[in-house]
């Protein structure tokens, strides 16, 4: 029967399952340990870094290089092994950084039986959370043994640019805030409205920034907070609706907020900043505001009726104020009514004033006026536009000199004049 | 080129008979008058210096006379009370009343021509109180407050001015005309305040003249006395 080594293969595979013991004993009888001959030499190997740069940071892409030195013949010599290890800050042991490289018995150079291996644009370091001393070591094996550069040799060896173990410092600069570019958009929205808390990091090391968004409320408690994690120089844009920052029950209020970032190692926290104002939920609908005097004169002593149109589904007492603006009267409050919810009616309420608002400084004089109400309007304020109403007829005195009202006046003061007269000489001249 | 010819006439002179009479009222209403009557501090200060001065040669005239009785005395002794006494004359009941009526008149006037309209002093002015300007006997009461401020000056001046000096017939007639003519300068001053902002420059001129006119008829006897002594 011809055995093939697929069925041998297909045996030992079988066996090692079947009857480990059995199996643990067979692998013992076949093992031949390698003995290597008298004249054989333990390979040289060192760390090779022609660099002056002795401070790196977590990002910086390394290169390590293997330098191997073989002076056994050629018949002697076995495949090396190497694999690169390195220690963080503050680690106890040293671990495998890379894939291994293999250096072939027959690539060495002819005249210096050297040969080197390289691992580029590594970065052992990415996750560090410390800085300060890192060291590299090489581990190799010549199929005889196993040895660490680190520790094969009686002392430490450094010759130029070649380390059997090299030490390098790691560093780290924190990440910066670009101030000009923090903003919450809009400053001032409806609580389900897309608000927008935008900023921009930079990391000189290009290191990831974790940026942390921490809301606070108008007692300085912090709300709420969310974090993204970054690449320097990008945009950070947290959205208010997008991570429920805001509720219905926050409507009306005023917040501010802040920034915490870092990179893993240092971080910062920016100053707390104001906004987004809120705006209160609408309670009620206003329109066509509107105000029209007794004639088309309007002198300062008619009447004048204010009217502005409410829709008001819910509330009850609601108070609606009146105010007029002229230069010799800014902002003076005239009346106020109050009016109750109107659940059934669709129709907005025609709320009205009539009322002599000015005064005789007041002629001449160009004026506005406007509503306030206790409850949030369709735009969420809680007062109306500012509407002009033309400007007041400049005539001062309502009376005619022909009327009754100021031939009285005249004829009092020029008969009391006389009575007075006559009064007094009674009283004073005799 | 045509020349253009121009006729030029000798400019005759200018009678004041070649103009008619309504012409002289209005270049007299808004000649240099009407600039007076027009400047507000500048009228209230006339006023008061006509006053004053009224009052300070009333001073003057007494002490005159008081040094020529003590010359003409041979050594007497008089006091200046005791001359002052001496001097006092009554005038009539009815002059009294009417210079006492008068003067109340003035004072009235006075404040209805420069404190009625905001044209003359706009800072200060019947306006600046608007529930007095608003009030439909705000004139009324703008005048009758004047008349309290003024009523002790207006009771005690006919009593310095009249009761030293020999106030002629016709001296008294001036005087109690002033009444009439202090009413026209009234009357127009609150037809004025009536129709302000609008403005009346030839009224308001006829107001001012009349109250002026007025103001010296009232102090003329003194300012008489005055003028004889110093001849």
């Amino acid at each position: 029967m011809k055995l093939d080594l697929d069925d041998l293969v297909g045996n030992f595979e079988k066996w090692k399952k079947e009857d480990p013991k059995q199996f643990d004993y067979m692998k013992k009888l076949l093992h031949i340990p390698f003995e290597p001959s008298g004249n054989y030499s333990t390979p040289t190997v060192l760390i090779y870094y022609p660099y002056n740069n002795t401070n790196i940071t977590r990002n910086e892409k390394l290169k390590m290089i293997a330098w191997v030195k073989n002076d056994n013949p050629i018949e002697v010599r076995s495949n090396i092994y190497l694999q690169l290890e390195a220690k963080g800050p503050g680690e106890k042991n040293f671990s495998a950084v890379s894939s291994q490289r293999v250096v072939l018995s027959n690539e060495y150079s002819e005249d210096s039986n050297a040969s080197m291996r390289d691992w580029s644009d590594i970065t052992p370091f990415l996750d560090s959370k410390e800085t300060g001393n890192v060291s590299f070591r090489i581990w190799f094996n010549d199929m005889h043994r196993t040895y660490y550069t680190n520790t094969m040799y009686n002392k430490s060896y450094r010759s130029g640019d070649f380390y059997s173990e090299l030490n390098l410092n790691l560093i780290n600069t924190p990440p910066e805030i670009d101030e000009d570019c923090i903003k919450v958009s809009p400053d001032q929205a409806r609580y389900n409205d897309p608000i927008k808390y935008e900023a921009c990091f930079f990391d000189s090391e290009g290191d990831m920034v974790n940026v942390t968004l921490h809301v606070f409320d108008e007692l300085g408690n912090e709300h709420k907070n969310a974090t993204q994690i970054i690449k320097s120089g990008k945009n950070v844009t947290f959205t208010a609706s997008e991570y429920g920052f805001f509720g219905e029950e926050d409507a009306g209020k005023n917040f501010t907020y802040s920034y915490s970032y870092d990179d893993g190692l240092n971080g910062s926290v920016t100053k707390t900043m104001p906004g987004p104002s809120l705006l209160s939920s609408p309670k009620i609908y206003t329109s066509n505001q509107n105000v029209t005097a007794e004639d088309n004169n309007q002198y300062w002593w008619q009447s004048y009726t204010f009217s502005i149109k409410v829709k008001n589904p819910e509330v009850n007492n609601l108070r609606i104020d009146l105010y007029t603006d002229t230069p010799a009267h800014g902002g003076k409050h005239q009346v106020s009514k109050c009016i109750n919810a109107s659940k059934e009616s669709e129709e907005a309420e025609d709320v009205s004033f009539t009322l002599k608002p000015f005064e005789v400084s007041d002629a001449g004089q160009p004026f506005t006026y406007y509503f306030t109400y206790s409850a949030p309007d369709q735009a969420s304020r809680s007062e109306s536009d500012h509407e002009a109403g033309g400007v007041i007829n400049p005539r001062l005195v309502k009376y005619p000199i022909h009327s009754g009202v100021m031939v009285a006046n005249l004829l009092f003061i020029l008969l009391i004049s006389l009575v007075a007269g006559v009064v007094i000489e009674r009283r004073l001249y005799r | 080129m045509n020349a253009i010819a121009v006729n030029v006439t000798a400019a005759s002179p200018i009678s004041l008979v070649d103009i008619p009479p309504t012409d002289v009222l209005s270049n007299f209403l808004s000649g240099p008058l009407a600039s007076i009557s027009s400047n507000g501090f500048l009228g209230v200060g006339l006023f008061a210096f006509i006053l004053a001065l009224g009052l300070v040669l009333h001073k003057l005239n007494m002490m005159r006379t008081y040094k020529r009785v003590v010359s003409t005395s041979d050594g007497l002794e008089i006091s200046e009370e005791s001359l002052s006494e001496e001097m006092f004359s009554r005038q009539g009941s009815n002059f009294n009343a009417a210079a006492v009526g008068a003067w109340i008149f003035l004072f009235v006037a006075f404040a209805y021509f420069y404190f009625l309209t905001p044209s003359l002093i706009p800072k200060y002015n019947y306006f600046q109180v608007p529930s007095l300007a608003s009030s439909p006997i705000g004139f009324f009461l703008f005048g009758f407050l004047v008349l309290l401020l003024t009523g002790t000056a207006s009771a005690f001046l006919p009593r310095v001015f009249y009761s030293y000096y020999q106030v002629s017939k016709n001296e008294k007639m001036a005087i109690m005309l002033t009444i009439p003519l202090l009413a026209v300068s009234i009357i127009i001053s609150v037809y004025l305040g009536t129709i302000c902002p609008a403005q009346e420059v030839n009224l308001r001129t006829v107001a001012f003249f009349a109250l002026f006119v007025s103001q010296i008829a009232l102090l003329w006897p003194v300012y008489l006395d005055t003028l004889e002594g110093v001849r």
